[in-house]
């Protein structure tokens, strides 16, 4: 043998050594994304909090995405600027699990019955002239584009379409969007090939509706790789803002909690973390202010009041509660009425009740935000007196300063009182790869992946 | 006694170590080197990643051979191994060349370094060389003592990169589009091709959000780009048709549809098809179809990287060699004048990656970068030098250009 042959079989030899089994570089497709999800997460069906949001977004994404620094990306479809309006042109191979392709009228049929439930979807729509008119008509029409003639110029229109509220769903089952995943059941989901995005990683879905004990064991074992309604990150944003409504002729009442009501001291003992408390109309991840907010010297009243709230967050049931007992040592008698979400805003728009827990995921921009918070006020002249001005700002950076100013400005003359604001309650499992946030601060498992 | 040395020592001496795997390899090599008989003194030249393994080998080995009746002594290792051999007195060099995988592993030859002196001039070798090996399973104090001596001396990363993007890069070409004779590059970014001068300044953009969708949408940025004879080929896994591009000044003109993914480019390209739905290539000819995550052909080699994190290389009159912890970067680059594999690491989602040079030898240059290279170009001159350029991915979800060069 030469030498260079013998060097030759030597670096063969190394070359040849056995080596252990790696893991992938590029995802890895195949396998199950297991979910351990706590029971008042799997009771939001319709996704109104951050962790319903998360859950739902798997089978029906939203038709944009926001990512973190505020920029849509289109999932479902592309919003166009017209010279009256937007056009919401829907992208191809967005379909429902029926085979039925997304277009205008699926859009507006589903957009209607948003509009019906939710104030988060009539403040988002209210820039577009007679919204419930056009929808109406669009359900007739054929085609993949939704036309919206707006009212007043809305910038942040286009960033507002990617909010979870808009995510169309055409009724009240889990494949009734057009997700990641195809539902096989209640429990289960299966990749869906044909997603616009491209499928996801896993092959299948399973959801786990757990004790939080025994959630946090699964996640700790490794039987779930995401906990949906525990722990959370303080750093990420939080949006999930709670404020407390009232009628005006509850006004005294609600004047009784200044002095008593100690915001920080309410999230440190009755909402638990991740939140904060909030005294300004915006969060302080929107610039809103920050800490517990003015105290005054208590005062005592008399009467009876009914106040409702959201029976499946148990938060807000202890925050009602203390609301309650803060009430009655000022001298009213407060009754609590539970609701679900979508009764807790019919019934308050019918009428009932004096007060109301109303929580919201707000959107990540000022004027947005602002704008829901106004739809919570029964004052729609002035909501388009505001919206409208902020609208005409072109500047974004100005129209969120602008925003944040009215938000100071209308602190004490809207019959809505700022309490506190929750970020996302989720833990994944530290070896999944690709798991990020997006605008509103919520987890997207869309990308994700275990090695 | 330097660090490397002393480190070892310490390991070698910790209370409880049993048979550690640098004095068991010594062991070994001992035995077969006082079966060959070598004419004494025996000079002994390691090379390897690590410095630092290979001073502590090459110290206890010629310790072993000297307890055994075989006067050793220790030379750094090179191509004028044998010159210094013989300048020191010795008579027989043992060169080795060292591994750390799943186990320590060492191969080398051992020759006799007299010299004829009738050969005159000429630097006849003479005597008998033979085949030398051991492995034995590497333990803790020989995987420190490769981490500690492992450097990326040989390859420098620019500090800052050359250009960065909001989404993650889906492929990456070099060549000459514009007939100056210098090379741009082109990258294959969310849905529109961007071909970027030697400074990382846009020259020119092209949207392919017009291209009819892939029937199987692929959620991973994906693709290939190919520049040969002054054209762009570029195949999207996003889009059903592939498309070819003319830098026309600053615009990118499209000439035509046609054509498909490739794993390298040029004459030696090795057409391939998309895996549906999936960032994944099958080549469209030869015995070679498994499903690979890409590859390069370049000069008759050729190069496949499998999902597995290993990666087949395959060069002309060879036998193929199988790479271990190869990622999805990887590419066949000319470098030093022979041709290397310089390939990301196979970590899933490491924060830091490693980018290793693989070559004929056991010599391997490596170099920690952060993010995810999920690309590797060479390019023949980039500032007025050859280098490499990653695409790398970022933990926030967008992607960075990054230039490698050889150190001076």
């Amino acid at each position: 043998m030469t030498v260079q042959r013998a060097v030759a079989a030597s670096v063969l030899l190394l070359s040849t050594l056995p080596v252990p089994a790696l893991a992938a570089a590029r995802a890895r497709v195949g396998g199950t994304l297991r979910l351990a999800v706590l029971p008042e997460v799997r009771a939001d069906r319709s996704g109104d909090t951050p962790e319903g949001a998360v859950m739902r977004g798997l089978s029906a994404a939203p038709l944009c995405r926001l990512d973190a620094a505020g920029r849509p990306e289109p999932v479902l479809a592309d919003v166009r600027r017209t010279a009256e309006g937007i056009n919401v042109v829907a992208r191809p191979g967005a379909r429902l699990a029926s085979g039925t392709a997304l277009g205008s009228a699926e859009l507006a049929q589903a957009w209607l019955r948003a509009l019906e439930r939710s104030p988060v979807a009539r403040a988002l729509l209210g820039p577009v002239r007679d919204a419930a008119g056009v929808l109406d008509r669009a359900t007739r029409a054929h085609g993949t584009t939704l036309t919206l003639p707006l009212v007043h110029p809305w910038p942040d229109l286009e960033a507002s379409l990617c909010h979870p509220a808009l995510t169309p769903v055409l009724g009240d089952g889990a494949g009734d969007g057009i997700g990641p995943y195809v539902p096989d059941g209640p429990d289960r989901a299966r990749a869906s090939a044909d997603f616009p995005q491209g499928r996801p990683y896993p092959d299948a879905l399973a959801l786990a509706t757990l004790s939080r004990r025994a959630a946090q064991r699964a996640l700790e074992s490794h039987a779930a790789q995401v906990l949906l309604g525990d722990g959370g990150d303080p750093s990420a944003r939080a949006l999930y803002a709670t404020y407390l409504v009232h009628r005006p002729a509850a006004r005294p009442l609600v004047a009784l909690l200044d002095g008593r009501l100690d915001r920080t001291a309410l999230v440190r003992a009755f909402v638990g973390g991740p939140a904060a408390a909030m005294p300004g109309l915006l969060p302080p991840a929107l610039g809103g202010p920050e800490g517990a907010g003015g105290s005054a010297s208590p005062a005592r009243g008399s009467g009876a009041a009914m106040l409702l709230y959201l029976q499946d967050r148990p938060g807000q049931r202890a925050v009602a509660q203390r609301l309650q007992i803060l009430l009655r040592d000022a001298g009213v008698q407060l009754t609590l009425g539970a609701r679900s979400a979508e009764a807790l805003d019919r019934d308050w728009r019918g009428g009932q009740g004096d007060l109301a827990l109303r929580s919201v995921l707000l959107p990540p921009l000022p004027a947005p935000a602002l704008a829901v918070v106004l739809e919570l006020a029964p004052d729609p002249e002035l909501a388009r007196r505001e919206l409208a001005a902020l609208g005409a700002l072109p500047d974004g950076d100005a129209r969120a300063a602008r925003a944040r100013e009215r938000a100071q400005q209308l602190r004490g003359a809207l019959p809505v009182v700022p309490l506190y604001v929750e970020g996302l309650r989720a833990r994944v499992d530290p070896a999944m790869v690709d798991v990020r946030r997006d605008g509103f601060g919520l987890m997207v498992l869309d990308d994700a992946w275990s090695p | 006694m330097s660090a490397g040395i002393a480190l070892a020592v310490a390991l070698l001496a910790a209370p409880g170590a049993s048979a550690p795997a640098v004095e068991a390899l010594a062991d070994q090599l001992r035995e077969v080197l006082v079966a060959a008989r070598p004419e004494a003194p025996v000079a002994v030249a390691v090379q390897g990643t690590s410095s630092a393994l290979c001073e502590s080998v090459g110290a206890v080995l010629a310790a072993r051979l000297t307890g055994a009746g075989l006067p050793a002594l220790v030379l750094p290792g090179g191509p004028d191994a044998p010159a210094r051999a013989r300048g020191q007195g010795a008579r027989s060099l043992l060169s080795l060349q060292l591994r750390v995988d799943g186990q320590l592993a060492a191969a080398g030859e051992l020759r006799s370094v007299w010299r004829n002196f009738w050969a005159g001039r000429t630097p006849v070798e003479a005597g008998p060389a033979r085949l030398v090996s051991a492995a034995v399973p590497a333990d803790l104090a020989a995987r420190l003592l490769a981490a500690a001596g492992a450097s990326g001396a040989s390859l420098i990363l620019d500090p800052a990169p050359l250009a960065r993007f909001a989404v993650r890069t889906a492929a990456l070409a070099s060549g000459d589009l514009d007939g100056d004779g210098r090379p741009e590059l082109a990258v294959l970014v969310g849905d529109e091709v961007v071909v970027l001068d030697a400074a990382g300044q846009p020259v020119a953009r092209h949207g392919l959000s017009d291209l009819p969708p892939a029937p199987a949408p692929v959620r991973e940025p994906f693709g290939t780009l190919c520049i040969a004879n002054g054209l762009l080929a570029v195949a999207s896994a996003s889009a059903e048709a592939a498309v070819t591009l003319q830098l026309r000044g600053s615009q990118l003109v499209r000439l035509g549809h046609g054509g498909g993914p490739t794993l390298g480019c040029g004459a030696s390209a090795e057409p391939a098809t998309f895996v549906p739905g999936m960032a994944r290539l099958q080549l469209d000819r030869g015995q070679e179809r498994e499903v690979v995550w890409g590859g390069d052909a370049r000069g008759g080699h050729r190069l496949l990287l499998f999902p597995d994190g290993t990666a087949r290389w395959s060069a002309p009159g060879a036998g193929p060699r199988v790479l271990g912890q190869v990622g999805a970067g990887a590419a066949l680059v000319s470098w030093g004048g022979e041709l290397r594999v310089a390939a990301s690491s196979a970590a899933a989602a490491p924060a830091e990656d490693r980018l290793r040079l693989l070559g004929p030898g056991a010599e391997e240059p490596s170099l920690a970068v952060p993010g995810r290279i999920l690309q590797v170009q060479p390019t023949d001159d980039l500032g007025g030098a050859p280098a490499l350029v990653l695409g790398v991915w970022t933990a926030e979800g967008g992607s960075e250009l990054r230039v490698v060069r050889g150190a001076r």
